[in-house]
């Protein structure tokens, strides 16, 4: 009996700390699923601001100019005369174009704001680094 | 005999362990929070640059389809936003930038009015939110 006990205790002895471990385990849990609801993905586009009547340096000599019109309820992009209605022809024109001077993007005032950040998402895709947004005066 | 003795007498680790654990776990749930709180909207569906470069210092502004500018989810005047910026600029870094959060749904003139008295006040570069969740289909 008494060799009986002493084996039991010393088993006892050895057992993992599980309900610690449970806990630890248990919170892990718990920040992964509310980080992973919490954090809602953002990116950003950059540019430089400019307003029309800034006098052009000697930098801007043949800077792309990139329009973004509204047209029927989405956007129509025009560059150089060409009217483009989807974000993938803009971008596909941009990348045959000398990207060195830059590019000038001018949104008009009834152009959807969502038309604005396509046609600075295909500047930055077509691999313009000078990227200028020109606000009405 | 031996084993028990040493429990008895040890130092408990369990609950040193459940501490540094709820430590971690808050500091890392609160720098999750200083990007969860900003106003959820309605962002252009764009991928973005993807540079992953951190901007600490720069202003954070909501643009609310209507027009109407919100600074950390609280409305305020666009004057008295361009007064913050332009104390920003004189008296923090000059070299301050504008991330601007617009709600995709706006259209553009409050984007223009907004980057044009930006410009005027000293501000050259700001940048536009986008929510890479999905590709914009017009």
């Amino acid at each position: 009996m008494n060799f009986a006990k002493t084996d039991s205790s010393a088993r006892k002895s050895f057992r993992l700390p599980l309900i610690g471990m449970i806990d630890v385990f248990f919170l892990l849990l718990v920040y992964f699923i509310v980080t992973a609801s919490l954090a809602t993905p953002e990116d950003e586009l950059a540019a430089a601001l400019r307003q029309q009547n800034e006098n052009a340096s000697a930098s801007d000599l043949q800077p792309q100019f990139v329009t973004v019109h509204a047209s029927q309820g989405g956007a129509a992009y025009e560059i150089g005369g060409q009217v483009l209605h989807t974000q993938a022809d803009l971008t596909a024109l941009l990348e045959k174009l000398p990207k060195e001077a830059g590019v000038f993007l001018t949104v008009d005032d009834d152009a959807p704001v969502w038309a604005a950040a396509a046609a600075l998402q295909a500047c930055h895709d077509a691999g313009y680094e000078k990227l200028t947004y020109v606000t009405p005066k | 005999m031996r084993w028990s003795t040493h429990t008895d007498s040890g130092f408990d680790m369990t609950p040193m362990i459940d501490v540094v654990m709820l430590l971690i776990i808050f500091f890392l749930v609160t720098s999750q929070f200083s990007q969860s709180i900003r106003t959820p909207l309605e962002l252009p569906h764009q991928q973005g640059q993807q540079d992953d470069e951190p901007h600490p210092g720069d202003i954070v502004v909501d643009l609310m389809a209507d027009g109407s500018i919100r600074l950390e989810g609280e409305p305020l005047s666009m004057d008295a936003f361009l007064a913050m910026v332009s104390v920003e600029l004189l008296h923090g870094d000059p070299n301050t930038e504008v991330l601007i959060r617009p709600d995709r749904a706006g259209q553009a003139v409050h984007l223009n009015q907004l980057c044009s008295r930006l410009s005027k006040t000293g501000v050259r570069a700001y940048r536009i939110a986008t929510s890479p969740l999905r590709r914009q289909t017009p």
